[in-house]
């Protein structure tokens, strides 16, 4: 018998321990949020695009900003105010609402015009162009279009400059209203930000907004104008907050209802205060776990962790449930191991199959769930049982509800059951139709749809780049690439004529190859020979002598400029738009040819494929889902693996075949009952079913276990049967609430484990308890 | 009745001493589409030997449609039509500008739509506007709206007297100059080409009694 002092030494040890480990986690885990690490690494070169796309991408960083609820005059001016309050912002690379930014071309590239502009390709600069440009200036000058002529003129006669510029037009311009981005109906204000953070760093898309809204409000005054922010990094922020939040009031709504259901069962403080230790023990190992073995824990490991483990509270509900006033505790504890523990190494089994799946995210949730899981046996096993008190109860003894009893009296259960149950579930499985799988990663997005409608409004009313398809020219570097997209630019005009697109944009638009570039220098005339022409073309024109003196000087200029590549342009206008377009990897450098209004997916496809050695045709939904088949194969074949351990794990710790199969046979048939179930009812299983089903496995196997377990004594079996009913319920409790959830991800894997615990414990119930001892009556 | 005469005679003495109403002053200039008005305009400009010289037909079609069309020495039709600017010369492409975007392009076109059109709101929107002179020779000076950096009209000048203007007067900030003649004094334009200031003297002549 434990006197009392040494119970309390060893419960406040217990909670030193806890709470030094508590504060180290605290010191040293840090908590990332890119989504990347829920990707199996990227095996083609879109799988790779699409990563560095999701994470890094301009596409990514992109917000799209909508001003209404004013006039169009005040919604301007507060735009304005907008992009002047945020100039210089630390959080943003770019905030543009159409105003002209003192144009793409500043004094720095002015001089670059002869390289980059292709004007004298077609047309050389020699006297009957020049004299047919000069005539042409003549009636500019008349026209009303002069002051805008006027002060280039003598600088650059053939107006190459404004060629450049128009030639640097967006593909597609948003309509303007008062000189800036509007909504057709001029009922908003557009804007586009563009973040220094990553889309998916909620956290620091977060300041971005605060930033971003405080600047708004400044902006407004008192008017009472709204803004709207769209893309992704607003969503990924909105995604956090919301699945924060929620997983907060489902998670207090499910802990109030766990400690009710412990009162109802028990009737003594002690179960209810103690079953928390060992979990709260699970907790706090696997994080220590995952902060040792990874860099950082990805908040979504968290939070499905913290699901998984509350299995762990089913550990002390077993030896609470078995413990009666003959029975020291410890015996209590050792009497229930063997069964106990081949529960939960059969579970860490399944959990270590996402330990090698080959993806971060998951290896992390394999890691926090085994040593989690692991220390909350362990807990139960040695520890809990030196706190515990003999107790003057016998649960067992204790009369169940009526209707409680009457479900789960022994019932004869027909041979042809489970091959009936098995048969129909394959049937509905492979019968009914509607896909199996969910591929779409998108299906998963916790947005509600109205949000997403509203960012492609917002894009196409922007002209922003779509953001599905992309081409992309890959070489072994930038130069090759540039010419590469050189070549493909009048098939890509071809396909523009033919609607297929509404445009197009690379980096060889705003940047020739170096080669382009020399050619061009090379056929600029010397300053003598500039003269010579000049005097020719100009005479008998109204033009003065020497007035395009300015002209030979920046031809002159051009003719030892040292040819732009893309390294040179920092600093420049051009540098973010060439930037977003290009990426240079060690050996290789891809060009991305963004696409403005695909129309015609097929045709665009029939395009790429034409000309399969020249570019891809990245599809960002083609390639996740791409991904998603190959990360959901790779891991149901760990999966497969883990199940044929399992098998030999229970044949050998139950040492018969007979047994060993009374205990798989639920969890085998509730697996094939619930795939069936949801395939019914229509929803495609993705990653989080999967999750959740090896969850309801492993539920199943421990209720299955203990079942088994129970020996001749009726009394035994209806501690059993106290706790396992008490076991069944509590996680019932927990994940019916999740199923209630607005959030797609944790509706999945509450839908999932609440109809997996319920078949679990049914045919558990039915064909588990060993056929020897079944009660009668 | 002599002394109705000499009172309508004395009438615009009184109110020679003080500037037009701005409202008075649009009044009576406001005309009903369409009209057509014949012009000169003629450019100055130091890159420029001589001053380069266009005439046509100004016609005006409603507040915000408006067409200038040159028929010596050359022909070319420029129309504003809302916010865009169409610029359509013999054997080319059609050009189109958006206002918008070229703001240099609200030049004297702009204001003379607006004038005509009576439109204070649309012309006050782009241009501060004040009035000198008086009933009989006045001049309204409009000076462009918006930032300082790139704006390239410094001034446009109307010149007239009572309800006829005569000129249009643009001052560039390059330092060019371009006069738009509309009216009867299009006649009073000698043959050969005067230069600024006897242009300028010119459309601020007072009329023959």
């Amino acid at each position: 018998m434990n006197s009392r002092l040494p119970r309390w030494t060893i419960a406040l040890l217990w909670l030193a321990c806890l709470a030094a480990l508590g504060t180290w986690v605290a010191a040293t885990l840090r908590i990332g949020t890119d989504l990347r690490l829920f990707m199996p690494a990227a095996q083609t070169a879109s799988e790779r695009l699409l990563l560095d796309e999701l994470g890094e991408g301009p596409g990514s960083r992109l917000l799209l900003l909508a001003i209404e609820g004013d006039h169009s005059d005040a919604l301007a001016q507060t735009s304005r105010a907008l992009v002047e309050a945020l100039a210089g912002d630390p959080h943003f690379r770019l905030l543009g609402n159409g105003e002209d930014p003192a144009s793409a071309i500043d004094e720095s590239l002015l001089p670059y015009r002869y390289l980059l502009g292709s004007g004298f390709d077609r047309q050389p600069l020699d006297a009957a162009s020049l004299r047919a440009a000069l005539d042409a200036r003549l009636r500019d000058l008349a026209s009303p279009a002069a002051a805008l002529v006027e002060p280039w003129l003598a600088r650059d006669p053939s107006l190459e400059l404004l060629r450049l510029v128009e030639a640097w037009q967006p593909a597609r311009e948003p309509h303007r209203y008062d000189d800036l981005w509007f909504s057709p109906d001029q009922n908003r204000a557009l804007l586009v930000a563009e973040t220094v953070a990553p889309g998916f760093d909620p956290d620091r898309q977060r300041s971005a907004l605060d930033a971003l809204e405080r600047a708004f409000d400044s902006a407004r005054g008192e008017r009472p104008q709204r803004l709207s922010i769209s893309g992704p990094g607003a969503f990924s922020v909105l995604i956090k907050e919301r699945t924060a939040g929620e997983a907060t009031t489902l998670g207090l709504a499910a802990s109030a209802a766990m400690l009710l259901l412990l009162i109802v069962a028990y009737r003594h403080w002690q179960p209810v205060v103690l079953s928390a230790l060992p979990l709260l023990s699970a907790g706090l190992a696997g994080l220590a776990a995952v902060g040792a073995l990874f860099d950082s824990v990805h908040g979504i490991t968290l939070a499905f962790g913290f699901t998984l483990i509350g299995v762990a509270q089913d550990y002390p509900i077993h030896l609470f449930s078995h413990q009666h006033p003959r029975i020291a505790p410890r015996a209590n504890a050792r009497a229930l191991w063997p069964t106990l523990a081949t529960g939960v190494v059969s579970t860490c089994i399944a959990y270590a199959a996402f330990l090698v799946s080959g993806v971060t995210g998951l290896a992390q949730l394999g890691c926090f769930t085994i040593a989690g899981l692991a220390v909350a046996a362990l807990s139960t096993r040695f520890l809990l049982p030196r706190l515990m008190s003999a107790g003057s109860r016998d649960h067992g003894a204790r009369a169940m509800p009526g209707w409680l009893a009457a479900a789960v009296a022994p019932r004869q259960v027909s041979r042809l059951l489970a091959p009936a149950i098995a048969a129909l579930g394959v049937a509905v499985v492979v019968f009914a139709p509607g896909p199996l799988w969910e591929n779409n990663l998108g299906a998963l997005s916790p947005l509600p749809p109205q949000l997403l409608a509203r960012d492609i409004e917002l894009r196409g009313q922007l002209g922003a780049p779509d953001v599905r398809y992309l081409l992309v020219v890959e070489a072994p570097n930038v130069q090759d690439m540039l010419e590469a997209q050189l070549r493909i630019e009048p098939a890509l005009q071809e396909l523009q004529a033919s609607g297929a697109i509404g445009g197009f944009d690379f980096a060889a638009r705003y940047l020739p190859p170096i080669r382009v570039q020399l050619a061009r220098q090379a056929a600029l005339p010397d300053a003598a020979t500039l003269r010579a022409l000049l005097a020719d073309a100009s005479a008998g024109s109204p033009f003065a002598a020497g007035a395009f003196e300015p002209f030979v000087l920046d031809i002159e200029r051009a003719r030892h400029l040292q040819p732009l590549d893309h390294t040179a342009l920092a600093g420049t206008p051009l540098e973010l738009r060439v930037g977003s377009l290009l990426a240079t990897r060690a050996d290789s450098a891809i060009g991305l040819i963004a696409l403005v209004g695909v129309s015609d997916p097929q045709a665009l496809a029939a395009f790429a494929e034409r000309r399969a050695g020249q570019l891809v045709l990245l599809d960002m939904k083609g390639a996740s889902e791409q991904l998603i088949v190959r990360y959901r194969e790779r891991i149901l074949v760990c999966l497969a693996i883990a199940a044929l351990l399992l098998v030999v794990l229970v044949r050998l710790a139950l040492g018969s075949s007979a047994r060993a199969w009374r205990v798989l046979l639920p969890m085998g048939l509730s697996t094939i009952i619930v795939v069936a179930l949801l395939h019914a009812l229509g929803i495609p299983m993705s990653l989080f079913h999967l999750i959740a089903l090896v969850l309801a496995a492993g539920l199943g196997l421990d209720y299955a276990l203990f079942f088994e377990r129970a020996d001749d004594d009726p009394a035994e079996q209806a501690r059993t049967l106290h706790a396992v009913v008490v076991c069944a319920i509590s996680t019932l409790l927990v994940f019916a609430l999740l199923a209630s959830s607005s959030l797609p991800v944790l509706r999945a894997i509450g839908l999932t484990v609440t109809l997996g615990v319920v078949s679990n414990f049914v045919l558990a119930l039915m064909l588990s308890r060993n056929p020897g001892t079944r009660m009668h009556g | 009745m002599a002394l109705i005469m000499a009172c309508a005679s004395l009438a615009p003495l009184a109110v020679w001493a003080a500037a037009p109403e701005l409202d008075v002053l649009l009044a009576s200039l406001r005309r009903e589409a369409p009209q057509d008005s014949r012009f000169i305009e003629v450019r100055y400009s130091k890159l420029l030997r001589e001053p380069l010289r266009v005439a046509g037909t100004l016609k005006f079609l409603a507040v915000d449609r408006l067409q200038r069309q040159i028929d010596t020495p050359y022909r070319e039709t420029t129309r504003i039509e809302g916010e865009t600017v169409y610029l359509q010369r013999e054997g080319e492409q059609e050009r189109r500008f958006a206002l918008r975007r070229a703001p240099e392009l609200r030049g004297v076109l702009s204001s003379f739509g607006a004038i005509l059109g009576g439109d204070r709101t649309t012309l006050e929107r782009s241009f501060a506007v004040t009035v000198d002179g008086s009933d009989a020779a006045w001049q309204l000076t409009l000076t462009p709206r918006g930032t300082a950096r790139n704006r390239r009209i410094e001034s446009i000048r109307v010149i007239g007297h009572r309800d006829q203007p005569h000129c249009f007067v643009m001052r560039e900030s390059a330092g060019a100059h371009s006069v738009l003649v509309v009216g009867e004094r299009v006649d009073m334009v000698p043959v050969t080409t005067p230069d600024r200031d006897a242009l300028l003297a010119l459309c601020a002549r007072h009329p023959a009694p």
